[in-house]
């Protein structure tokens, strides 16, 4: 799929630019976001057009959340929808990605602290 | 004595001879006389007279009384022989007896002789007969010795045998003991997965089957029969005899009843269900020759339930009958008909009869394992016991009903071993029949780019809906928990294959909503599926688990046509049950 990549100083905001993500396309994503994680440290995913994801898409989620923490980056999701927040709650992910309303509050959290090192 | 005593007298003196037979003629011997002077001469008498005993003068012109005594030993070690003679040194004497003589004899005292030659020969008969018995003795022993020895083979080859027998026994024993256990293994798994099926979801009908195995196998089967959501057919039987023969028996009795079903389906003209008779009657005419060839039986109840025209209508061939519970009286009622077992006759009509049954009613199937259960003193559990208990515990619902049987019958058994299976149906007509408000389905392929429309199918559904409108948080659940599902099947249960056709179905009722997912291949085990890590360590493994937590019901089944069922069910308003989706946030 097509990413489209804007880079907010040293951060890299990716729109998910999918309306569902499921089993039919999680893996399409996880492959093809692979190398802006490579990339960049700090990666905000923006979700804004995504209407529904499944386990599949909380799987790739939580795939780019560790890629980016073994090379000392972070992830934060924006602009979820209720029925994605919902699944998200659903498996505890909102525990443990880091969530936020919009595309410029997420990159505001990366510019406010350091990436935490794990 | 006896005979004449035969005597070679060697001597070369006539008037010594003389003195000789005369002095034992005296005596009163009876004998007769060889007289021979030289070497030669008393050699050949030696072998061919066969002298009893020898006298013989120890000095003479040619010849010598040791080289005779010599010669005669050498003859015959027992041949007595006794010196007679003139003069003998007392070194002679001893060389005399040294050499082998018995005796010897002075020719000044020829008295003696008949008294010397009396004992020699005595003594060489004992000699000899001592000789003999030894020889006897030695030749028992030895004999002895060989029937010991062969006696000795003997037994060591009786005791190879035996033990080649005890061995061989042992070998029959555990072979015979692994071809039960293995027949009983067979049984089982033919009961499992060709005898017994689970029961159908019927909404207006609450239904439960119970099967507690004995010892052996019984041919004991129950098919399901949904020809729609408001008639379904039960059918329960038994095969006579027990083991793998009976289980296959029973197996086959059941294809038939399938055959059967489909093959007057076919030929009904549209819109019409044949009877139970008539599928009674067709696979009857399917069974009957190879029943009738296999000595066997089988019998059978086959029971229609319309719950449209509350009509039950029963085909009863010897099988145990129907109990059938009236929540108004409280009291149970035997329903029973009376047609021959299957098996029987060939060219056999079925006739059916029909009761009518009211919401609530309880409709209670069973082997006559149940009725015919023993306890210590003999007694069988028995048809009025099994009413009795039906009429204290028909509130109960089905599958508690029939569990509460099988209870009952262990505790009256207590410690007696249970002859035959438990089998026993359990129907309840729900007492609001709820006719679903909407039904929808659809077909897809398993391709995930198909779970789109999986969604859509399902959100427009739920968004069709009257009163009570499922809310928003609902209608998501039941999006999410239907994808995963979906999901599951495609990955999962397809090998792989694009191509394989999934039947999803939607019902509202008034309460709730349910989907239901129908699939051939593999099925799937909840049992086996590891638990879901949430701590953030894992990427996958949530579906089941977000399947869990979205709908108040998940229900993995295979229908009576072999497909794999999953059914999810959730209620409409917004649901006490769900951990999320209740709309109160508490997880």
């Amino acid at each position: 799929m097509e990413l489209a990549i804007d880079k907010i100083g040293d951060v890299a905001a990716v729109a998910v630019p999918v309306d569902e993500l499921d089993a039919s396309n999680a893996s399409e994503l996880k492959r093809d976001i692979a190398p802006v994680l490579l990339a960049n440290s700090k990666v905000v995913l923006d979700l804004s057009r995504v209407q529904f994801m499944d386990s599949s898409g909380l799987g790739a989620m939580l795939s780019c959340l560790r890629q980016l923490n073994a090379r000392k980056g972070d992830l934060k999701l924006c602009g979820m929808s209720k029925q994605v927040r919902r699944a998200f709650e659903l498996v505890r992910l909102d525990r443990i990605l880091d969530i936020h309303a919009s595309r410029a509050e997420a990159v505001l959290a990366f510019q406010a602290k350091p990436a935490p090192v794990l | 004595m006896q005979k004449d005593l035969r005597i070679l007298h060697l001597e070369d003196i006539p008037e010594d001879m003389e003195l000789v037979d005369r002095q034992l003629r005296r005596a009163g011997f009876a004998f007769t006389l060889q007289h021979v002077t030289t070497r030669d001469a008393f050699r050949q008498a030696l072998e061919v007279f066969r002298p009893d005993i020898v006298l013989a003068d120890y000095s003479l012109p040619d010849f010598d009384g040791l080289s005779a005594i010599q010669l005669t030993r050498r003859r015959d070690p027992d041949l007595p022989i006794i010196m007679v003679t003139g003069i003998l040194g007392d070194e002679a004497a001893v060389k005399v007896i040294k050499a082998g003589a018995n005796d010897f004899i002075l020719k000044d005292r020829l008295a003696r002789l008949p008294m010397a030659v009396k004992r020699a020969v005595e003594e060489a008969e004992q000699s000899r007969s001592g000789r003999r018995a030894e020889l006897e003795l030695h030749s028992l022993n030895a004999e002895l010795e060989q029937r010991v020895v062969l006696r000795t083979i003997e037994l060591q080859e009786a005791n190879r045998v035996k033990d080649e027998l005890i061995a061989s026994e042992r070998a029959v024993c555990l072979e015979l003991e692994q071809l039960r256990s293995r027949e009983v293994e067979v049984g089982l798994r033919i009961q499992q997965s060709l005898l017994f099926s689970q029961p159908p979801d019927i909404p207006g009908l609450e239904i439960a089957a119970l099967t507690v195995p004995s010892q052996g196998i019984d041919g004991d089967f129950y098919i399901f029969i949904t020809h729609n959501d408001r008639l379904l057919d039960v059918v329960v039987g038994d095969v006579m005899g027990k083991g793998v023969a009976a289980a296959l028996l029973a197996a086959a009795t059941k294809m038939e009843f399938f055959r059967a079903v489909n093959s007057v389906l076919a030929d009904a003209r549209s819109g019409e269900l044949p009877q139970p008779k008539d599928i009674v009657t067709l696979a009857h005419a399917q069974i009957v020759h190879q029943l009738i060839e296999l000595e066997s039986f089988v019998t059978l109840c086959h029971a229609r339930l319309d719950l449209d025209r509350r009509v039950l209508s029963i085909v009863d061939c010897g099988h145990t009958g129907i109990i059938h519970w009236h929540p108004t009286t409280g009291r149970c009622e035997m329903l029973h008909g009376d047609n021959l077992p299957l098996g029987i006759r060939e060219g056999e009509i079925f006739d059916q009869i029909s009761v009518p049954f009211e919401p609530g009613d309880v409709l209670l199937f069973f082997s006559d394992g149940i009725t015919e259960a023993r306890n210590a003193a003999g007694e069988l559990f028995g048809v009025e016991r099994l009413t009795a208990h039906v009429e204290a515990n028909a509130g109960l619902e089905p599958a508690l009903l029939a569990d509460s049987i099988r209870q009952a019958v262990g505790v009256f058994a207590g410690l007696t071993r249970l002859k035959d299976d438990l089998t026993s149906v359990a129907v309840r007509a729900k007492t609001r029949p709820r006719a679903p408000e909407a039904h929808a389905g659809i077909e897809i392929r398993s391709d995930l780019r198909e779970l789109r429309q999986v969604r859509h199918f399902v959100r427009e559904f739920c968004e069709a809906l009257g009163d009570p409108v499922p809310g928003e948080g609902v209608i998501d659940a039941l999006v999410l928990a239907a994808t995963e599902a979906a999901s599951n099947i495609m990955l999962h249960s397809c090998y792989g294959r694009s191509d394989q056709s999934i039947h999803m179905e939607a019902v509202a009722l008034p309460e709730e909503i349910a989907l239901k997912f129908r699939h051939v291949g593999a099925g799937f085990d909840p049992a086996i599926v590891a638990p879901t890590v949430l701590d953030g360590t894992r990427e996958s493994g949530f579906g089941t688990y977000i399947i869990a937590r979205s709908v108040d019901e998940v229900r993995y089944s295979r229908d009576e046509r072999g497909r794999n069922c999953v059914a999810l069910t959730k209620h409409r308003n917004n649901g006490q049950k769900g951990m999320y989706f209740d709309g109160t946030g508490n997880r």
